[in-house]
């Protein structure tokens, strides 16, 4: 049986041509999904009037009164990513919905943070002349029963308040409307849709009217105030941030000189120069910008989010913009902002929300404080499952796939009958295949090096180029600093950040201490460190790896471009800069600039010269190498730049894999991106205890077979990101490296056995051409990569450690060593971060 | 969850074609003179040397012993049953008969002998691009440098060593590369220069032992350049390292290698300054006269070199240039280098043509350097002079080549090349190899000294056929050919006029007509130089 509000909302349903759903349970059946109202805060629905009813796959189905009205649709959209529809429901109805899926709605409370406003009226005397020029009666609606309740029931309470109009009376099909707006040609039409009558305007002022609809609905939401939209722009500073400090006794004239001096160069904010000059307190500041704004400033004692209107903003909007959600009363929404004058901020925030805003000021560590507490779940989760829920197939979740075990299972079963069967020709196969990729790898390795010589594969970057940087148009850069029990490096590590050559108001440090880091987050606290370095607590949670620490401080950076530093590197002062011309001059497509690595601790002991020469064959001659043929670049452990978009879109580092370097650079690759190398070096403390040695070792080894495993997982799908010969690259170098490592000692170990015994069964399992192929690996191939260590430790310039080149296989007969528990620990512990201790000259010394 | 971010990347195959745009950017003068010239003088040089290389090996049969044997050794490497690495031999360098293996890999190449021309055209083409390169970098004009790199490879010495197929191509190569680099290195240095040295002085070594004598003079020069430029110890340490590493780790690999399979770990030295080395005169001649026939030899067989060497010392001493020093010294050093090995060997072996022309290429680069020092206007004039010397020297070579009473294969090279007759040298082991190949089927049937009949088994092309020293090691191989009844079925025995085999040795009446053959033999095939006797009466082939 239909009802007037029923027939009334279905004949406005069909006159928008929208579908009509009454919401009232039918048969014990309710109409509207309660996992669709899930999707949406329940302040929103309540706010803006409408309630989810279906939700699938493809989009949401909204029910509204108004199906005009564009707001539920666009922050529901905005809020979901989903496509949104609309059905027709009565008010009554929907309020009712709103009861039953989000619950009783909260008591009307006072903001916390907006002081008492006076009610806002036009002059009655406009509204006069305006009522006259439209030729229609005006009312200052106050004579008793002029505002009939049924009539103003038949609009709904939701549609007057929205419309900010009162229907007045009835008669026949009209009905008389209070409104300040009488050329409201869109509210008359939605009137009539609702009511079935033709609007008659009589022009009254907006508080009579909000009062009338009080008096018929009673008290509710303040929407007519008439607080529109507050744009920060709006408010223009009327005294300057310098004089206000002065006169507040805050700072004297000669530091605000000393800071505008510096503004000129750098064109960075005042405020922030002040702060990063150590003249003034964050708190300070944004009490200050408050009351150069007439804003109301919030402390950080006071800052506590109201349930709910932390999902009123997209999470990603607060955390760029750094913006806090306060709270949502009165249909407006409480923001708060360090800057207000931010203007792609206020352009963000006002695109982001149907409601109204209202700005506080707080200071940044306020706000990125209360951001931590509001979402550090989010963030710990995000961190964790980003890439995982993004690609799927690039997560190293799991080592491998079904069908990688299946692989496995075939090409294992396949080899136990060839032993069985036919035991010689299948162990010469075997031998065969290995000498194949040895030679190929060799050979790759070969040739790869041979294009760095008389070339200078590096992106070139020269220093009259980094000096013609011109400091305003820096841009912002973050750097993340992954740390855990690192208290003992972290003065060193804060003075080699401190002597970058870059603006200190552009740096965006982020350490990052685990929470069960207690000795690490203490020393930091105690290291007065400037308001360029934000310390980044990341909670406890698995994998507890680099990658997910570095994940985390990702979602926090506020710069354009990223890097990571390892607590005990020494990145050299310009490298930033250099990086910043890199990334200007690079081709389109480069998305990854790395810098070089090294060790300043080379002389310490024997592990640590043999260490130097490889990194520097590594990082001078090979890398490069790569890099001049465009093919996939694993990319080194720190000072790899990124700009912070591509990297997030990338899905940031995979937290499971222990190479998450060497990974993020593959993929890259598949992307169609590139990496370029640029001539500056990071100077990191080289392991000088073996143990030490061999546990990073089998990281990198562990992490290297996880990066094959999980880009291997779809072949043919690599094959066509990569092509054909990034392909083999990618086999010879991914595969390569930790392959040549594992099955270095069971050659070796047959060599030595022949040497000794000449046993019959080495002679047979080397037939001819793969003698011949075997012996050139091991008489040829092991001097040219001697050699190739040795001509690496030239180009570096470390003269003095040549020979120590000479003894190289020695080492990598160490490598081995850590290969292989590499290898048995990713059977058993695939995620588990060897961590490597740093710190230890200081302590040898 | 909302995107994280809203800019989207640009697609993949946007920066692929992007990316394949910028390759091809270069400015086009740049990759001219990077790329096209070097590749342009290699296709010409490559094209005469090989063509006239194929055609002196197949029409004229010009083909020189010792690269026939390097290439059969090749050969065997691959096709010999089984297939055996130490094919390649463990006392004469190896590099040669190395870098044969990827043709020798290919039977008609091998068997047709074409691969010994197009592997020393190879090399002789590298020679003229490595010289052409030197050039460019010291500055000479590009006509003039083609008019000297031109001139200088028409050389009839060059010629005939950059189409034989013999080690010189590829000695002179790396010597040349290793002092080209190292000039480049003195005048502008880069930090790749040193190893490079050290690896072209590695394989000029392992190509001819005697390369390695102009090291130390590199390795001196270099020392004495870093002292100038106030380097430091561990400066100068590894970069006498990086020079000497791969030189001493090519030798010490060749030193094992000749220990553990030929039980004599410096026999390869032996080689080098042989205490009396197989002489070409039955009387060992007076010292004085060695030294008087070198002294000659050196000063006709390449005209230009006495006076550039005279003249670039002059001129490094008079400017103090460490680079003119070394370029001058290495021209004497040449000279040096023969005397010293007449003073231990005295014989006249080393007196031949090949054994003296080291210091060839490395006039062209010392006469580069002085052109250098001239000032632009000179330098023309002295250019064409110096083109116009080694155009003089072309005729002074080849009269050289003809008369000079130490000559090898050159003569018949330019009389072949003259009169244009086949020397039907391969002629004789084809034919004896097609009857093998056609009578006698299997393995290790014939046993035979391969340091004399190495045409018949590489002819053949079924070394297995064959029982020689390089298959199966001395020690077998004579108690084979002391106890052969009913082990081997035939002899193939080279009855050279200049020495009999060794297995002619062991049965003279095998090499001497006069002689009676052993009771158990019979001649089966004779066919010039090649005989080819059955062992067993009841296991001979059915012969014509």
């Amino acid at each position: 049986m239909l009802d007037d509000d029923d027939r009334r909302y279905a004949a406005a349903a069909a006159a928008a041509g929208v579908p009509y759903l009454a919401l009232d349970p039918a048969s014990g059946r309710d109409p509207v999904d309660r996992s669709a109202a899930t999707l949406v805060p329940a302040e929103l629905g309540r706010m803006l009037g409408f309630v989810p009813v279906r939700a699938d796959r493809e989009g949401v189905t909204l029910a509204v009164d108004d199906p005009a009205r564009a707001g539920p649709v666009e922050a529901v959209r905005g809020l979901t990513g989903l496509d949104v529809s609309v059905v027709v429901s009565p008010p009554r109805q929907i309020a009712r919905a709103q009861e039953r899926v989000f619950g009783p709605a909260p008591v009307h409370v006072r903001s916390r943070y907006l002081p008492p406003e006076p009610p806002q009226d036009v002059d009655p005397a406009f509204l006069r002349r305006l009522a006259e020029a439209a030729g229609v009666p005006y009312s200052d609606l106050a004579a008793e029963g002029e505002v009939d309740p049924d009539a103003a029931r038949l609009v709904g309470e939701r549609t007057s308040r929205r419309l900010r109009i009162v229907a007045l009376r009835t008669e026949g099909d009209r009905i008389h409307v209070a409104t300040a707006q009488p050329f409201d040609t869109r509210a008359a039409a939605t009137i009539e849709a609702i009511a079935g009558r033709t609007p008659v305007p009589v022009v009254a002022p907006p508080a009579r009217i909000a009062a009338a609809i009080d008096a018929v609905f009673g008290p509710g939401i303040e929407l007519a105030a008439a607080r529109t939209l507050e744009s920060p722009r709006s408010r223009q500073p009327g005294e300057r941030l310098g004089e206000l400090l002065v006169r507040a006794g805050k700072l004297d004239a000669a530091s605000v000189r000393a800071a505008l001096a510096q503004q000129r160069r750098t064109g960075d904010r005042l405020g922030h120069i002040m702060l990063s000059l150590g003249y003034l307190q964050p708190e300070a500041l944004a009490e200050t910008i408050a009351t150069q704004l007439r804003l109301p400033y919030v402390e950080p004692r006071r800052v506590r989010i109201r349930d709910g209107a932390a999902a009123l903003l997209p999470e990603s909007l607060c955390r760029r913009h750094r913006l806090l959600p306060l709270e949502a009363l009165d249909g407006q929404l409480v923001v708060a902002m360090a800057d207000p004058l931010d203007p792609e901020a206020s352009r963000a925030l006002a695109a982001s929300t149907p409601l109204p805003v209202r700005v506080v000021v707080a200071s940044d560590a306020t706000i990125a404080a209360g951001l931590e507490r509001a979402y550090a779940a989010h963030y710990t989760e995000l961190s964790t499952t980003q890439l995982i829920r993004r690609r799927p197939d690039e997560s190293a979740h799991e080592v491998l796939t079904a069908a990688q075990r299946l692989v496995l299972a075939v090409l294992l079963a396949a080899t136990a009958l060839g032993l069985v069967a036919a035991t010689v020709a299948t162990v010469i196969l075997l031998v065969l295949l290995s000498i194949v990729f040895y030679t190929s790898i060799s050979l790759y390795k070969f040739v790869l090096i041979y294009r760095t010589i008389g070339h200078e594969p590096e992106l070139p970057v020269s220093d009259t180029e980094v000096e013609l940087l011109d400091a305003k148009l820096l841009p912002r850069y973050t750097i993340l600093v992954p740390l855990y029990d690192e208290a003992a490096v972290l003065p060193g590590l804060v003075r080699g950040l401190d002597q970058l050559d870059y603006p200190k108001t552009k740096l965006d440090i982020k350490l990052l201490l685990e929470a069960d880091d207690q000795a690490t987050i203490r020393a930091a606290r105690r290291l007065a460190l400037g308001s360029h370095y934000d310390l980044v607590i990341v909670p406890r949670s698995e994998p507890r790896t680099k990658p997910k620490a570095c994940n985390y401080g990702l979602l926090h950076a506020r710069g354009e471009y990223v890097v990571i530093f390892d607590a005990e590197d020494r990145p050299e002062p310009d490298q930033l800069k250099k990086a910043v011309v890199a990334f200007r001059k690079a081709p389109p497509g480069v998305a990854c600039v790395q810098a070089k690595l090294n060790y300043w601790n080379r002389e310490q002991n024997l592990l640590t010269r043999w260490f130097t020469i490889e990194y520097s064959q590594w990082f001078d001659l090979f890398l490069p190498g790569l890099d001049a043929t465009g093919a996939p670049i694993p990319l080194g452990g720190t000072s790899n730049h990124f700009p912070v978009e591509t990297l997030l879109e990338l899905g940031a580092w995979d937290p499971f894999n222990v190479t998450e370097d060497a990974d993020v650079g593959i993929r890259l690759s598949r992307r169609g991106l590139r990496t370029a190398m640029i001539d500056s070096t990071t100077y990191e403390e080289a392991n000088s205890r073996l143990y030490n040695w061999i546990r990073q070792r089998s990281r990198w080894v562990k992490g290297y077979i996880q990066t094959w495993l999980v880009h291997m997982r779809h072949p043919v799908r690599l094959w066509r990101e990569l092509g054909t010969a990034n392909f083999l690259s990618f086999q010879l170098v991914v595969g390569g490296t930790f392959l040549t490592m594992l099955l270095n000692p069971l050659f070796w170990g047959l060599t030595t056995l022949w040497a000794l015994t000449e046993a019959g069964f080495i002679r047979q399992i080397f037939p001819g051409l793969v003698y011949f192929a075997g012996s050139f690996n091991l008489l040829i191939g092991n001097f040219v990569f001697t050699y190739l260590n040795v001509a690496g430790t030239i180009r570096r310039g470390y003269s003095e450690l040549v020979k120590y080149a000479l003894f190289s296989p020695l080492y990598w007969a160490l490598m081995s060593v850590g290969a292989w528990k590499g290898f048995f620990q990713l059977l058993t512990r695939p995620s588990y971060w060897e961590k490597t201790v740093h710190g230890l000259t200081a302590e040898d010394e | 969850m909302s995107p994280l971010v809203t800019r989207p990347l640009p697609p993949a195959i946007e920066l692929r074609q992007e990316r394949a745009r910028q390759r091809q950017e270069p400015e086009l003068s740049s990759l001219r003179s990077r790329f096209l010239e070097p590749v342009l003088v290699f296709a010409a040089a490559f094209a005469v040397y090989g063509g006239v290389g194929i055609w002196a090996a197949v029409g004229l049969e010009v083909v020189l012993g010792d690269a026939e044997a390097r290439l059969e050794h090749a050969f065997s490497v691959f096709w010999n049953d089984p297939s055996k690495l130490a094919a390649i031999g463990f006392y004469w360098p190896p590099l040669q008969t190395l870098v044969l293996l990827p043709m020798a890999a290919v039977k008609p190449l091998a068997m047709s002998l074409v691969a010994l021309p197009l592997t020393s055209a190879l090399f002789g083409a590298g020679l003229l691009v490595v010289l052409d390169r030197s050039l460019t970098s010291l500055g000479i004009e590009r006509a003039l440098r083609w008019a000297l790199v031109a001139v200088f490879g028409l050389n009839p010495m060059i010629f005939f060593y950059a189409v034989n197929g013999m080690a010189e191509s590829l000695y002179l190569f790396f010597l040349t590369l290793a002092l080209a680099l190292f000039v480049r290195w003195a005048r502008h240095p880069h930090w790749h220069d040193l190893p490079l040295i050290g690896l072209a002085f590695a394989f000029g070594v392992l190509s001819r032992y005697e390369v390695g004598v102009w090291l130390p003079l590199v390795l001196v020069a270099v020392v004495a350049i870093l002292m100038r430029r106030r380097a430091d110890v561990p400066q100068i340490e590894s970069a006498i390292l990086a020079l000497v590493l791969p030189v001493g780790y090519a030798l010490l690999l060749w030193t094992f290698l000749t220990w553990s399979i030929l039980g004599d770990p410096l026999g390869w030295l032996k080689a080098l300054f042989p205490r009396s080395a197989g002489t070409t005169s039955a009387v060992p001649e007076p010292l004085t006269g060695l030294v008087l026939d070198a002294l000659e030899i050196h000063l006709t067989l390449f005209l230009p070199a006495a006076a550039v060497a005279a003249v670039v010392l002059t001129v490094a001493v008079r400017r103090r240039s460490m680079v003119g020093l070394a370029l001058g010294a290495s021209l004497v050093l040449n000279l040096v280098t023969t005397l010293l090995i007449l003073l231990r060997s005295q014989s006249t072996t080393f007196l031949e043509l090949r054994y003296n022309m080291r210091g060839m290429p490395l006039v062209l680069l010392a006469l580069g350097w002085l052109l250098m020092t001239l000032a632009p206007a000179r330098r023309r004039l002295a250019g064409v002079a110096a083109v116009g010397l080694l155009v003089l020297a072309i005729p002074a070579t080849a009269w050289t080549m003809l008369t000079n009473e130490h000559v090898g294969a050159e003569r018949v090279f330019l009389r072949a090349l003259l009169s244009l007759e086949s020397t039907g040298f391969v002629d004789e082991q084809r034919t004896m190899a097609e009857f093998i190949r056609e009578h006698v089927p299997g393995k290790n049937r014939v046993l035979t000294d391969d340091a004399k009949t190495f045409g018949i088994a590489l002819l053949d092309g079924h070394p297995a056929r064959y029982v020689d020293r390089i298959d199966v090691g001395d020690e077998t191989w004579l108690e084979l050919r002391d106890h052969p009844i009913g082990r081997i079925d035939y002899f193939l025995v080279r009855r050279d006029p200049a020495g009999p085999d060794l297995i002619a040795i062991r049965y003279p009446g095998l090499h001497d007509e006069s002689l009676a053959l052993p009771s158990f033999t019979r001649v089966i095939f004779v066919h010039g130089q090649y005989a080819l006797y059955a062992i067993d009466w009841q296991r001979t082939p059915r012969g014509r």
